[in-house]
């Protein structure tokens, strides 16, 4: 079992509290400046200090308390996902499971204006930052320049997927990594497969997110030519082919869309992070890792939205993800346990709760309504105006004529404005509330009939 | 006979209507008021319930939600020019019946009559059933009934064929068992059941039960003629 539970001792703003997690997917949701990314990026920290004295940590049955003397947040893990490394001493213990913090900014636009380079949509796609490599952090950018200076980075000492990939397309990372073989030795191959293999769990997941269950001709391009080397493959197989390709010519990624873009870029980023840290063993996909993403519904239209956590959990199927979002897309269709709340009240405190029923087949309405805090999921005008309606109609008549008068045409103003839905907070509400209504009508009828045949 | 779908007695024709007629050539050149005017009249008729399909709509929409009440033609204005501001005409209605009806109206030998013939009991049809009880036809009280237990409207097994193929065909284009999300009829129905279901449950005295039956299937009340079908099935003399 992965991480198990998460203690947050002084990550302002949370004030401490425990969070059990659950084993797949963890969702935060809350208001802006409520703690949700400061979790992610706490989370991000302790993690990649990967080695725990002794001192540092307490052991019980079901889980190793990765502890610190200094504030954050420590966080539970089953002991199958550590291991001791002697190399700190008889008693240290590491994390052996990846795991890749993204941050919410995914695609990084090209600098406006005039430049003194002339942009080359040949070195359109480049993402890599020198000296990240041990958080585990991914910072996409796309760099437009020429193929000589856009930053393919390569490490001689550290030679993996990750720093050969995210050069120009393919084919040029490719090319780079043959001329200076001498770099590699041998390791060549290597790099091809899990370029290989990596794209073809990358194309599933994007394909699902994008395209939902449909096949979608671009992506369905194959060569047939019997080119079967895998380079060849991945070129034209990447469903991120346009119509150019009837020329053969591929699509450079900075010309995708920023949905297509921001999805690729770390969906790819987390698989060949995965592949590099099992050292590209068959099967890495099905290993252990942790998910940190920021704001994951990013760049996606809702349809796309409500399909990113299943494509992953289905195609990771012992990824744990920590993520944060703001749509309502993402949560429906979590289960009991999944869905963290953070509450800031008017006093300003935090407070963390999970879900405790599954948010399996309810509408966006419902939760923006019951989980986000959005009263009237309309513009704010009618929502006051629905707010100022429900006031006046819990109102007592007033005495004085006049006003009571006036209050009636200001309720038949707002009513005007705001319909019955909305008021009475979604349909069935509604129609809940109009029986209610004809019930008192008909039982104030009964009870005046009763009367009148008494007397 | 197990008739529920509750016809409605219409009043007399308001004065200002002559007027109208004589001020408009046509439905669409109507000024906003007047049109108000006259939908204020036909919802007092009708008492807010849709003609057709017997939800409660909704006079205030601004948000062109499917129970927003509107005007129908029950004969199309299209192919009834001379009908646009007759009286019984006009049908009140929910904007979903109006937009499924739009400005169709049964002919002999027209697709839908051609399709349908395939149904043993199916009749070439050329009208719908009108919800007014004084039209010349039978009122629409013989037409239907409910599947009670899903909530759908049926036409009446009993009747003859002619009229079993009129309810048929008036059910298919208004689309009264519509299952669009959001508007679901069926599903409405049944919610209205299981609200009652819940209220008779805190009600033990037989008179108020008696009495709260009675209220909830008069006319006024949405999906009164469903709940109708409904109580009598629990043994309520209805």
């Amino acid at each position: 079992m992965p991480v198990t539970c998460l203690l947050f001792r002084g990550t302002p703003p949370l004030p401490p509290c425990d969070v059990d997690c659950d084993e797949r997917i963890n969702l935060f949701i809350g208001p802006n400046s409520s703690g949700k990314s400061t979790i992610l990026r706490s989370m991000d920290v302790r993690l990649s200090k990967t080695v725990y004295l002794q001192e540092e940590y307490e052991d019980t049955e079901e889980e190793i308390l990765l502890n610190s003397p200094h504030p954050g947040v420590h966080i539970g893990v089953s002991h199958d996902w550590t291991v001791k490394n002697p190399n700190f001493g008889p008693a240290a213990l590491q994390l052996k499971v990846p795991h890749l913090y993204i941050p919410p900014v995914r695609v990084s636009l090209p600098p406006s204006g005039s430049s003194p380079q002339t942009i080359d949509r040949t070195g359109a796609y480049g993402i890599y930052e020198p000296g990240q490599h041990e958080s585990g952090t991914y910072n996409p950018h796309l760099y437009y320049g020429n193929t000589e200076t856009s930053p393919i980075f390569i490490d001689p000492e550290r030679v993996d997927a990750k720093s050969v990939f995210y050069g120009n397309r393919v084919e040029d990372a490719l090319a780079n990594i043959r001329q200076k073989a001498f770099l590699y030795k041998g390791k060549e191959n290597q790099l091809l497969r899990v370029i290989g293999v990596g794209y073809s769990c990358v194309r599933s997941i994007c394909r699902e997110v994008i395209y939902g269950d449909v096949p979608h001709p671009f992506i369905e391009l194959e060569r047939d030519d019997g080119n079967s080397k895998q380079e060849r493959i991945v070129h034209y197989d990447m469903g991120i082919v346009t119509t150019d390709n009837v020329l053969g010519e591929p699509l450079y990624a900075g010309a995708l869309s920023s949905g297509t873009q921001g999805t690729l870029l770390w969906v790819w980023g987390l698989a060949l992070h995965m592949a590099h840290h099992y050292d590209q063993q068959e099967g890495w996909e099905n290993r252990p890792a942790v998910l940190l993403i920021d704001e994951i519904e990013n760049h996606l239209h809702p349809t796309w939205q409500r399909r990113v956590i299943p494509a992953l959990l289905k195609h990771f199927p012992k990824l744990q993800i920590f993520a944060t979002t703001h749509s309502p897309f993402v949560v429906a269709g979590l289960k009991t346990g999944q869905v963290h709340l953070l509450n800031r009240d008017a006093s300003g405190v935090v407070t963390a709760s999970t879900n405790e029923q599954d948010v399996i087949g309810w509408t966006a309405d419902e939760i923006l309504r019951t989980m986000m805090g959005v009263a009237d999921p309309t513009d704010e005008d009618t929502a006051e105006a629905a707010a100022e309606l429900r006031e006046l109609r819990k109102q007592l008549p007033l005495a004085d004529e006049q006003e009571e008068e006036e209050r009636q045409q200001r309720i038949q103003e707002l009513r005007q404005r705001v319909n019955r839905d909305l008021l009475a907070g979604g349909p069935m509400a509604a129609q809940r509330e109009l029986f209610e209504q004809n019930i008192a009508e008909i039982l104030e009828e009964h009870r005046r009939s009763r009367h009148l045949t008494q007397e | 006979m197990n008739t529920t779908l509750h016809s409605v007695q219409r009043s007399v024709e308001p004065d200002f209507l002559s007027l109208l007629r004589a001020r408009y050539s046509g439905w669409e050149d109507l000024a906003i008021e007047d049109r108000r005017r006259v939908r204020a009249k036909l919802s007092h008729d009708f008492n807010q319930i849709c003609g057709y399909c017997e939800q409660q709509c909704n006079p205030t929409t601004p948000s062109q939600l499917p129970n927003e009440e509107s005007v129908d033609h029950f004969h199309p204005r299209s192919r009834f020019p001379a009908e646009w501001m007759n009286w019984l005409n006009l049908i009140y209605s929910c904007r979903r019946c109006n937009q499924a009806k739009g400005n169709r109206w049964p002919a002999i030998g027209d697709a839908e009559n051609s399709r349908l013939s395939i149904i043993n009991r199916y009749r070439q049809v050329t009208g719908y059933v009108s919800p007014n009880s004084a039209d010349s036809q039978q009122s629409a009280e013989a037409f239907f009934t409910f599947d009670i237990d899903n909530g759908e409207i049926v036409p009446v097994d009993e009747s003859d064929d002619e009229e079993w193929s009129m309810a048929y065909r008036t059910i298919l284009d208004l689309d009264l068992n519509s299952l669009d999300s959001g508007d679901d009829l069926p599903n409405q129905r049944m919610v209205e059941r299981q609200l009652l279901d819940e209220t008779l449950r805190q009600v033990s005295e037989a008179e108020l039960r008696q009495a709260i039956v009675a209220g909830i299937t008069q006319r006024s009340r949405p999906f009164s003629s469903f709940m109708s079908a409904y109580a009598k099935a629990i043994g309520f003399d209805v």
